[in-house]
């Protein structure tokens, strides 16, 4: 007969039996990235394209940049460039806002919302245009390759359709954003824009 | 005498099952520790000592820090009644090719002050740190790969309590899945640096507040 203190040394061990099991196994577990059919599914284009999101459509209208910007009276100097995205988007059949947006180039790197980049832009009812602005400071190198890229949600972009759009910027782009004057951040509108 | 009979092993255990237990018990913590990676130090190097003005790798981080002054304004904002600032100047750069976000940043850059507060002006039991960008005195809550930003780093203290001498400490942090929610992240903070600074005193009076 098995005694109490026997029953409690075999419980422990048990414990921590399945703790380092479960820990040894855990690494080799797939995670989210390692799925590929939830890998968001990239409709890839240009400025002035419209991009079929399956819940709304974007279009990159207009790319701007300088080394301020200036947002609610404030104004933030960059290091680099803010590299400043326009873009409408028409949601198809309920109200849709796009609230992910980052910005990459060809070396690997990634901007996101994180630190002072903003992405605004405001829910639209079907078949009306919300016209939104997304601004991200990046170093001058990147601009050659930069690409933005804009999704319904900013939390989880697995399995959901992405727009990525080249922005076509080049080296010359750089300096012509460094001698831009600060960019005042339109407040994201919905309707045809005053012309 | 007669010859001693040879004890089997299994009888040897059942003769002292406490220590039978005891040597099962130690010999079970150490697979277990071994098999997640419990003996690894944590620091390998330590956290070294560095000069003012000298770049600190604390990953995700480049980090430098130059000079420590005190002072009762800071960004036109004034500190609350018997309290002051202690602003540390230097430059930040993120290493890592994602952004990263306002918590990795504030937790890299510690100090060892005293009689602490938040932003805020309510008493903190640790230090924390503000970052702000130097060209516009922004809050840099957050950094992008290939960015190199002059920032204050800037704390809130007694008045009483500001020191001639500061030790800010440089912690790195290790990437990895949370084990929350598995999402990738900056976590594991561990010192890797600590850098001595000078603090300048403050001004002999503090300034009136300004009215509207």
């Amino acid at each position: 007969m098995a005694t109490r203190w026997q029953h409690v040394l075999g419980t422990g061990l048990l414990g921590l039996g399945l703790l380092a099991a479960g820990s040894w196994v855990q690494g080799w577990v797939p995670d989210d990235e390692d799925d590929p059919g939830a890998a968001p599914h990239l409709r890839r284009g240009a400025v002035g394209d419209a991009l079929d999101l399956r819940t709304a459509t974007v279009t990159v209208d207009e790319v701007l940049g300088s080394t301020r910007v200036e947002e609610f009276g404030s104004e933030l100097v960059s290091p680099g460039v803010w590299v400043v995205v326009r873009y409408t988007v028409v949601a198809s059949e309920e109200n849709t806002a796009i609230t992910f947006a980052e910005m990459r180039d060809d070396e690997g790197r990634v901007w996101g919302l994180e630190g002072r980049n903003s992405n605004d832009c405001v829910d639209s009812p079907p078949g009306l245009a919300a016209h939104c602005t997304v601004y991200v400071e990046v170093p001058p190198d990147a601009l050659p390759t930069l690409r933005v890229r804009l999704a319904r949600l900013s939390r989880d972009t697995r399995f959901d359709a992405v727009a990525e759009v080249d922005l076509g910027l080049t080296r010359a782009d750089a300096a012509t954003f460094a001698a831009a004057p600060t960019y005042v951040v339109p407040t994201a509108t919905l309707g045809d824009e005053p012309s | 005498m007669p010859p001693r009979e040879p004890t089997s092993p299994v009888a040897t255990l059942r003769a002292h099952p406490w220590l039978t237990s005891a040597v099962a018990g130690v010999a079970v913590v150490l697979v277990v520790v071994t098999a997640l990676g419990g003996w690894a130090r944590s620091t390998p190097e330590g956290a070294v000592s560095v000069a003012a003005g000298t770049p600190v790798e604390a990953t995700p981080f480049r980090i430098r820090l130059d000079e420590a002054a005190a002072t009762f304004v800071h960004d036109g904002r004034d500190a609350e009644p018997g309290l002051a600032f202690v602003v540390v100047e230097g430059r930040l750069e993120l290493e890592a090719p994602e952004s990263v976000g306002f918590t990795t940043v504030t937790g890299a850059i510690t100090a060892d002050l005293t009689s602490t507060y938040d932003q805020f002006g309510s008493p903190t039991e640790e230090p924390e740190a503000e970052v702000t960008v130097t060209a516009d005195g922004s809050t840099l809550l957050g950094i992008g790969p290939g960015l190199v930003y002059d920032v204050q780093v800037t704390f809130v203290v007694d008045e009483a309590s500001v020191p001639e001498r500061l030790t800010v400490t440089l912690l790195q942090h290790a990437r990895r899945a949370s084990a929350l929610d598995g999402e990738l992240g900056w976590f594991d903070a561990t010192p890797v640096a600590r850098v001595a600074l000078d603090v300048a005193p403050l001004p002999a009076t503090r300034p009136e507040p300004e009215g509207f």
